[in-house]
């Protein structure tokens, strides 16, 4: 998986799709090129840039995906996957953590 | 029940009383707080347009009563489809049919309160008197995560309560909340639902206060997932679970079946002795309590089924199963839960229609709904005995396996590809607009209480049996009259019973219908009294048995199989000729495969997708694709034994 | 602390003119937000949208112009609060700011839980970091009393100031350990009724 080096000025090309089972991940950008209703729908899910997200497991015949988000687990397919782009895991101060 | 005047397309609100809406995600427990507070006063219906429902019933308080209408879950209330467009015009009171509740209660899993508090925003967003319940609060603390109620309710401005709603617990608070639905605060400063960063700010700034710990995950689920959803130990559970699911139906329901069957039968006998003969003890027997049993006979099968997928529900593992299936469904356009619905309809199409109210997709249902009837339902199954026993001999084989099995479980197969098939092409053409992109949530594995599981089987089979059970009762009936009328009984007056049988049924509106019927079906090879079969089957296949049956022993009440091998064409073209060759069986069993032949499928479909437009279009649809097929089969089988 | 990691949410008081703006991600004070408001702040002041501004430990409180409501105001004040805090330079708690926090929390979160079992608590001094309680009542002599309290107080101050210490009055911390009996706390499963504050 693509280090990202700095935030904003080079895209991580590495996406939901890309993190493997058991790994986490940080979603840097949900892609709204296509369809805003699909971004709205995934952030109401749970992904939504700045949440982690933990690839928990995928279908025996690679879609869909398994992800653990704000609490709770979600599959999504290939394709959706795809749209939602991440970094590696960056300690981020989350609040609930006590 | 409906004290307040429930129709189907509109529930009413009781006159007088505070109206509070229950709004809330999928699978939190809203439902079970709903059944909790209502009990048995709620009634379902649609809202105009779409496919969605609510419900609506009455909550006792402590002082009073409030009406509660249960909302269609959602995680958001920014819409994404028509069908999530009317719960939000409900909400904003731009709806006719429904005014805008007096109170929210927002109903939110305490296990997942970073996504849920999202929609908790947008409700407060709304300007309603605003209250919060918590549920799976047990949940939550025993994975470890813990919320301060008090706080909560102070960074949110509004009263919180919270509950375990599946076992019941907070309830009670819940009543005395309710009380007090017209005096709950409304939000004043609204959360800044438009700016997604100040959202994720307030989000965590509420939670923070709250001093909410996120639930780890739940330990048992994980381990029991570790099995369930590998892909060699799970795909075999898969499996085995489907196969139980089989064999429950046939194995369990069978002899259920066959109780009711003799109990029936025997009123029969009991009809015939004591009322006599002529026309009353007839209809008595033959229509009522014939056509009653015909549909009670059903429901040991359609309890059974209802009992095993809402237990598999409640449980969690549907979920599962449709994340392993989903990749096979996808090549048709659905979506993993779509094989529930399909799977059902192998049993009886009526449930696995019902199981699709599961899923988000207004298309996809509706695209399910159209191609779950061609799975091979137990109806069929009679049928293609019958008239599989006519085609192939009993001792043909095929390697090791016998031909007729290897017949039949191509029908299944048969059945199996063309509900796919047609379901893709309903996706491409039709129903191409408006797709959601695909999700699926996987709840932990939770203990079912018997009550959830109860209430989840009682509904729908009693649905069932009043609006789908009178319409087999009137059918019956009315083919009945048309069988057995004019009733000829001068020229009868001589002949012995099953020759007077014969020529009534010959002579009666459903022949002379038979008979004007005939050309239509001439090309197929079917003459006039497979016809009357036909036409009597369009109500419920099983119909065409019983009616074959009745001609056959007409000819002869010996050996009825024998007598329908006999059976020439009394006129026309091919008179003289056997009636049931083989294109001609080929054709009739690909009709039956294809052809919508059951009221009580359309009654559902009808009530599913809240219009007619779609059991119309079913009907059509599946007439053409029946006659076509069947004269490919009839022309081909031809071409094959010349 | 990242500044640019703030979270916030406001909380109407009791007089509804007057919104707090609980701020997440700072512990400091902002007891000078009165004298020296943010760009975005001063300017809403002079523009008789706000007509008072205040601050405290973690938080912010503005006061609406009479006439003016929530609903048009309150995406304004939202921004100019966070452009505040945005540019604020955290600073050490003062003694003051200890104890007014210090009886914020008290009053709302510990002193009830006292109340509700027949016994009273209060502050007699605010030193440093630490704050010295009075355990009055049903409360006094009661040593599951004396440790459940305290332990509620020090954790409630701790998401401020995460130095804080409570102690009783007349005792030292390492002496008042309790000598077993049961524990006090009230039971998870309780249902709390929720009441504004």
């Amino acid at each position: 998986m693509k280090r990202s080096k700095r935030e904003s000025s080079a895209p991580s090309c590495a996406t939901l799709c890309d993190v493997k089972p058991g790994e986490d991940a940080c979603i840097t950008l949900v892609e709204g090129a296509l369809d805003p209703v699909v971004r709205r729908r995934l952030g109401a899910l749970g992904f939504r840039e700045g949440e982690q997200v933990t690839c928990l497991r995928r279908a025996p015949m690679g879609s869909p995906i398994l992800f653990r988000v704000c609490g709770a687990e979600v599959c999504l397919r290939k394709e959706q996957a795809r749209s939602v782009r991440v970094a590696e895991q960056t300690p981020e101060p989350v609040a609930a953590a006590s | 029940m409906s004290c307040h005047g429930s129709t189907e397309s509109g529930v009413g609100v009781l006159e007088g009383t505070v109206e509070v809406a229950l709004l809330g995600s999928p699978n939190t427990g809203k439902s079970s707080l709903f059944n909790r507070l209502t009990g048995l006063s709620a009634a379902t219906g649609n809202y105009p347009g779409v496919t969605v429902t609510r419900s609506r019933g009455t909550a006792r308080t402590p002082s009073g009563s409030v009406t509660v209408t249960d909302l269609p879950g959602t995680y958001s209330l920014e819409p994404a489809s028509p069908d999530e467009e009317v719960v939000l015009d409900h909400l904003e009171g731009r709806l006719e049919s429904d005014a805008a509740p007096d109170a929210l209660l927002v109903v939110l899993d305490s296990t997942t309160l970073f996504r849920s508090l999202g929609l908790c925003a947008e409700a407060l967003a709304l300007g309603h008197p605003t209250a919060v319940v918590l549920t799976m609060v047990d949940e939550l603390r025993a994975r470890g995560g813990d919320v301060d109620v008090t706080a909560l309710s102070r960074a949110l401005g509004v009263p919180v309560v919270e509950t375990v709603a599946h076992r019941g617990r907070g309830i009670e608070d819940v009543r005395e909340l309710l009380d007090a639905a017209a005096s709950w605060p409304v939000a004043l400063i609204p959360p800044p639902c438009d700016d997604d960063a100040q959202l994720r700010g307030w989000i965590r700034s509420v939670l923070d206060s709250a001093r909410y710990r996120v639930p780890g995950s739940s330990v048992a689920t994980s381990r029991i997932d570790r099995v369930l959803l590998h892909p060699v130990w799970g795909s075999l559970v898969f499996l085995a679970v489907m196969f139980g699911f089989f064999q429950v139906i046939f194995t369990v329901a069978a002899p259920i079946q066959d109780a009711v069957q003799g109990v029936f039968d025997h009123w029969g006998e009991l009809a015939a002795t004591n009322l006599g003969s002529g026309f009353f003890a007839d209809f008595v027997g033959t229509a009522l309590i014939g056509g009653v049993g015909g549909v009670l006979v059903f429901l040991p099968q359609i309890m059974l089924l209802y009992l095993m997928i809402s237990v598999l529900e409640a449980v969690g593992y549907m979920s599962r199963a449709a994340f392993l299936m989903d990749r096979i469904m996808a090549r048709s356009g659905l979506d993993g839960r779509a094989f529930v619905a399909m799977l059902s309809s192998t049993a009886c199409a009526v449930p696995g229609i019902m199981a699709t109210r599961t899923m988000p997709s207004s298309r996809d249902r509706i695209a399910t709904i159209m191609s779950a009837p061609l799975m091979t339902c137990s109806a069929r199954l009679p049928v293609y005995l019958v008239l599989i026993a006519l085609l192939v001999p009993d001792d043909a084989r095929l390697g090791p396996f016998s031909m007729q099995g290897a017949a039949l479980f191509a029908m299944y197969l048969l059945g199996g590809l063309a509900s796919l098939t047609v379901a893709r092409v309903f996706k491409a053409t039709l129903l191409r607009r408006g797709a959601l992109p695909f999700y699926l949530e996987m709840p932990p594995y939770r203990l079912p209480t018997l009550r959830g599981i109860l209430r989840a089987v009682w509904v729908p089979v009693w649905m069932f049996v009043r609006k789908v059970g009178t319409i087999i009762l009137v059918v019956t009936a009315v083919l009945w009259v048309l069988i057995n009328f004019p009733a000829r009984e001068a020229e009868t007056a001589r002949m012995d019973e099953a020759a007077a049988q014969s020529y009534v049924m010959e002579n009666s509106f459903a022949g002379a219908a038979g008979k004007a019927v005939e050309p239509v079906f001439e090309p197929l090879g079917f003459d006039w009294r497979v016809d009357i079969g036909l036409i009597g089957s369009f109500a419920a296949r099983e119909v065409f048995v019983s009616t074959m049956g009745q001609v056959a022993a007409a000819e002869d009440p010996e050996d009825p199989g024998d007598a329908l091998r006999q059976l020439t064409h009394t006129h026309g073209p091919h008179q003289g000729a056997q009636v049931f060759t083989a294109p001609t069986i080929v054709a009739l069993m690909l009709f039956f495969a294809f052809a919508m032949q059951c009221v009580s499928t359309l009654a559902t479909m009808r009530r599913e997708t809240n219009s007619w437009k779609w059991p119309a279009l079913a009907v059509a649809y599946m007439f053409v694709l029946a006659y076509g097929t069947a004269w490919l089969g009839h022309w081909i089988t031809g071409l094959v034994i010349s | 602390m990242n500044p640019a990691g703030t979270a916030l949410h406001p909380e109407v008081q009791k007089d509804r003119a007057v919104a707090r703006w609980i701020l997440t991600g700072r512990s400091d004070s902002f007891a000078d937000a009165s004298e020296h408001p943010g760009e975005a702040l001063a300017r809403l002041l002079a523009e008789d949208v706000l007509v008072a501004v205040a601050g405290g430990v973690g938080w912010i409180d503005t006061t609406l112009a009479p006439g003016r409501t929530w609903q048009e105001a309150a995406g304004e004040v939202r921004s100019a609060v966070t452009e505040h805090v945005a540019g604020a330079v955290p600073h050490e708690l003062t003694t003051e700011d200890l104890r007014r926090l210090a009886h914020t929390v008290l009053k709302r979160d510990v002193a009830p839980i006292a109340g509700a079992h027949g016994g009273r608590i209060e502050i007699s001094a605010v030193e440093g970091h630490t704050v010295t309680v009075v355990l009055e009542g049903a409360c006094h002599g009661c040593p599951a009393a004396k440790t459940t309290l305290q332990d509620r107080f020090r954790t409630a101050l701790r998401q401020w100031d995460p130095q804080a210490d409570v102690v009783e009055a007349g005792r030292s911390a390492a002496t008042a350990a309790p000598t077993g009996g049961r524990s006090w706390l009230p039971f998870p499963g309780r249902i709390r009724r929720a009441r504004d504050a």
